[in-house]
């Protein structure tokens, strides 16, 4: 091997790493070409807020969907991150270890299982469910609240335990050493210690939650209007883009591309928020 | 009324013991009920045949096919470029302002929702460059969606192989793409393959990024530009329209079995990998 | 004694700094041919960083750099347009810890040849014989040449790395950086052994924490405290009548 050869590799492996970052820039870019214009044209308040959403008549309000996809979203945590950070702590501090090497991977490997297989369920089994007991037409807020709050907890329950298992024993041998229950030197030091990583897990989950589609457009029921009970039907951001865009041309494509700015830059804000509450700890050891 | 140390652990234990008892027996009866519904649909028949009468009898072999087909060629794309970028940013750069804004980009694709992909896919592949809905599109653009997550299983296999091994093969007189190649890359396969497992068990459930990329023909793919329908693409399709519920049972049935039985493989191996290393 | 007539590594004012700190001051001494030269000093003295400059592997280090010169059979190493690969299969190193690399026994002491081009079967399992023999490990391994390195004991794995060296057919000096520190006395032994059959054939240069061997087995030593060459010249001299004081106290265990 001589020198050139040493200098062609080199330039090979720089141009492919850039080439995942051009990939980034290509999505970012195209969207925000294909969706500012738009929000120029429309106005980014009447597009935000405005309730009338009608393509045909060139009517582009997107704010039901803003409300449903919130409002789907906050259910779905409700439910998935105090059972996930319950889950993430009952299985890491007072799980034995042939029990925790079994639950363990069985929660991983059920984040395997694709998104619309989880709608499907929803559809089959909970929103007759809900729809005899709680009425309304079944696919509602509450079903993919529930469907969604499901499918975040492996993210949550895996995320919170990386960031627990790493707490330094120490920290759990220096409260029990004075004299703590087990459950006191959990509560008192190690999820305060792990804190970071725990509110990491549940803004990372709350990002996926958003960015969801298929299962949403199975149970939610896709009407456009704002809720005002957890069982009236609703339709969020992403269930809009996939239901709009086979049918859409022109204008009305445009206004998905907006929505795609909107789901895309408040995601990146979670990440980032997600990713500096974990550095902000790390400069704090 | 204070309650003793001891009754509050009693207490707490059993709140979040029941809590994870619940997650457990959720996501567990969620594969059981799918299993159970699906399986006895689950034929040579269904496996080996086309589908009729848009579904609702027939099997799903065009759709096995594509299921394999699509997430393959996606591989094929990110693999080289995963590892490439990987190798780039562990063994040919020092941490800087490049590296930096390089690993940002990844981690904000990382987290980009696949209905995005899937309004990239359409309109840049399918539409723009006229690709039309078929295996290219849709591979193209799961390659991209997949490719964070090559590059950060990769790296972190390369990162793990220890220094020792590229200081002797340096002193053997070794340039860095040779020590790369002979030991590094050797070294780090499994975890490479780890990524490569993951990568496919993503392809197989993804649905918003295929449907609107690769299309929903039934026809068998025959060539890149054929459009291809995937099993989950199969299955939803199925579940929506209501076509058939016993069909869609069993779709999902396999669908399951697969991803579980990738996740699984990949699992295990990584437990071998680790294993090996503290050898 | 007569001063040794063939220099094969010539050192002048050379020094290295890592950042701002400085390594190894100003050092100045001659190598010759086909002896030991051993390098003894206590931690930190700089005896690594100075080996590690003879065959360049400092440069993998961020942050380091060296100002002087080198000169390998009259070449300037350092010179810009100097090959630094074909510095490394002239000069060939052990590492203080015996690192097999993860390939069968064959495997590893055909890597340096194999990067060399060298591709016929026959040839390989010519040098993998002699490289072997030369490291004493021949008659334990000559069996089982296809398991992996790393199920050799420590002893046997540093053996094996002295073969590896070895094998490459270019080698004119072996550096060895404190390559018994983890072994038994029986292993230490079979290499010292094997040191002083290879010094007809390569320069050698040994560093060492450990006195006595030096004593055993360097005909010239140099003596390293922090960062500069305080004396260097025939083992016999440095042990017994040393020119320089903390040489003598260094010798004498009065620190380490």
């Amino acid at each position: 091997m001589n020198v050139t050869g040493e200098k062609f590799a080199k330039f090979l492996l720089t141009a492919v790493a850039f080439s995942a970052l051009a990939s980034l820039l290509l999505i970012a870019v195209f969207i925000f070409k294909e969706g500012f214009p738009f929000i120029l044209k429309v106005g980014l308040s009447d597009f935000l807020f405005s309730s009338d959403w009608n393509p045909q008549t060139g009517n582009f309000g997107i704010f039901p969907m803003i409300v449903s996809s919130l409002y789907v979203t906050l259910g779905a945590m409700l439910i998935g991150a105090p059972l996930g950070i319950a889950g993430a702590i009952f299985i890491n501090e007072f799980l034995s270890r042939p029990a925790m090497r079994i639950i363990k991977p069985t929660i991983e490997l059920l984040a395997g299982i694709p998104s619309v297989v989880f709608g499907f369920l929803g559809v089959m089994v909970l929103a007759p469910f809900i729809r005899t007991h709680f009425g309304g037409p079944g696919l509602s807020v509450l079903t993919a609240a529930l469907i969604l709050g499901i499918m975040v907890l492996p993210t949550v329950i895996s995320i919170s335990t990386d960031a627990i298992s790493a707490v330094p024993n120490s920290y759990r041998e220096g409260a029990l050493a004075l004299g703590a229950t087990r459950w006191q030197s959990v509560h008192m030091v190690t999820i305060k210690a792990a804190r970071s990583g725990i509110i990491a897990s549940v803004i990372l989950a709350m990002g996926r939650a958003l960015g969801e589609t298929m299962a949403v457009i199975m149970v939610a029921g896709n009407t456009v209007k704002i809720p005002h009970a957890v069982t009236d039907p609703v339709r969020t951001l992403t269930a809009n883009i996939a239901l709009e865009m086979a049918n859409a041309t022109g204008m009305a494509r445009e206004a998905l591309f907006a929505t795609g700015i909107v789901l895309f830059v408040v995601i990146m804000i979670l990440n980032a928020i997600a990713l500096s509450v974990i550095k902000g700890k790390r400069n704090k050891q | 009324m204070r309650l003793s140390p001891k009754i509050t652990q009693a207490l707490a234990v059993a709140i979040l013991g029941s809590a994870t008892f619940l997650t457990v027996v959720v996501l567990v009866f969620i594969i059981i009920f799918i299993l159970g519904k699906g399986l006895p649909g689950v034929t040579w028949e269904f496996l080996s045949c086309a589908p009729k009468d848009m579904g609702k009898a027939g099997g799903i072999l065009p759709t096995l096919v594509g299921t394999v087909l699509l997430p393959s060629m996606a591989i094929a794309i990110a693999l080289p470029l995963g590892v490439g970028t990987a190798v780039y940013l562990t063994e040919y750069t020092r941490e800087n302002r490049m590296t930096h804004i390089l690993r940002f980009g990844i981690d904000c694709l990382a987290g980009i929702p696949s209905i995005i992909f899937g309004l990239f896919g359409f309109i840049f592949f399918v539409v723009m460059l006229k690709m039309g809905w078929c295996l290219l599109s849709g591979a193209l653009t799961l390659a991209i969606m997949i490719l964070p997550t090559i590059i950060r299983t990769s790296e972190e296999a390369i990162r793990a192989v220890p220094n020792a091994f590229r200081e002797v093969s340096f002193s053997l007189g070794a340039t860095r793409w040779e020590t790369v190649l002979k030991v590094v890359l050797p070294n780090a396969l499994p975890g490479i393959v780890t990524g490569v497992m993951l990568g496919i068990g993503r392809s197989i459930g993804e649905t918003a990024a295929v449907i609107f990329t690769a299309g929903s023909s039934l026809r068998m793919p025959m060539a890149a530009f054929d459009s291809v329908r995937t099993m989950s693409v199969h299955f939803y399709i199925l579940a929506r329209e209501g076509i058939s519920n016993e069909n869609a049972y069993a779709t999902a049935a396999v669908l399951v079995i697969s991803v579980l039985m990738i996740n699984l493989l990949s699992y295990s191996m990584m437990h071998r990998f680790i294993a090996k290393r503290s050898r | 004694m007569s001063p040794p007539s063939n220099i094969k590594i010539s050192v002048a004012h050379f020094s290295v700094f890592q950042g701002k700190e400085d390594a190894l001051r100003n050092i100045t001494l001659d190598i010759p041919a086909n002896r030991i030269l051993g390098i003894i000093g206590p931690s930190g003295s700089g005896k690594t960083t100075f080996l590690r400059a003879l065959n360049r592997l400092n440069d993998l280090a961020p942050d380091v750099h060296a100002e002087g010169q080198v000169l390998l059979d009259g070449a300037d190493i350092y010179h810009p347009s100097f090959d630094v690969v074909s510095l490394r299969k002239r000069i060939g190193m052990l590492f203080a810890l015996p690192v097999a690399l993860p390939m069968s026994i064959f495997e590893n002491v055909v890597y340096g040849p194999r990067l060399s081009g060298i591709r016929c079967r026959k040839r390989l399992s010519e040098i993998v014989e002699r490289s072997l023999k030369s490291a004493f490990l021949w008659d334990e391994v000559k069996d089982r040449l296809q398991m992996s390195g790393l199920r050799l004991s420590g002893g046997q794995q540093q053996r094996l790395c002295l073969a590896r060296v070895l094998a490459m057919e270019e080698l004119e000096v072996i550096l060895l950086d404190e390559p018994c520190s983890g072994l038994d006395p029986v292993s230490t032994a079979k290499i010292e052994e094997a040191l002083t059959a290879l010094k007809s054939k390569y320069t050698i240069v040994l560093v060492t924490n450990n006195t006595k061997q030096a004593a055993r087995v360097a005909d010239d030593t140099a003596f390293f405290l922090m960062g500069d060459l305080v004396e260097y010249g025939l083992t016999e001299k440095i042990f017994t009548v040393p020119s320089d004081n903390r040489t003598n106290e260094y010798v004498t265990g009065r620190f380490g």
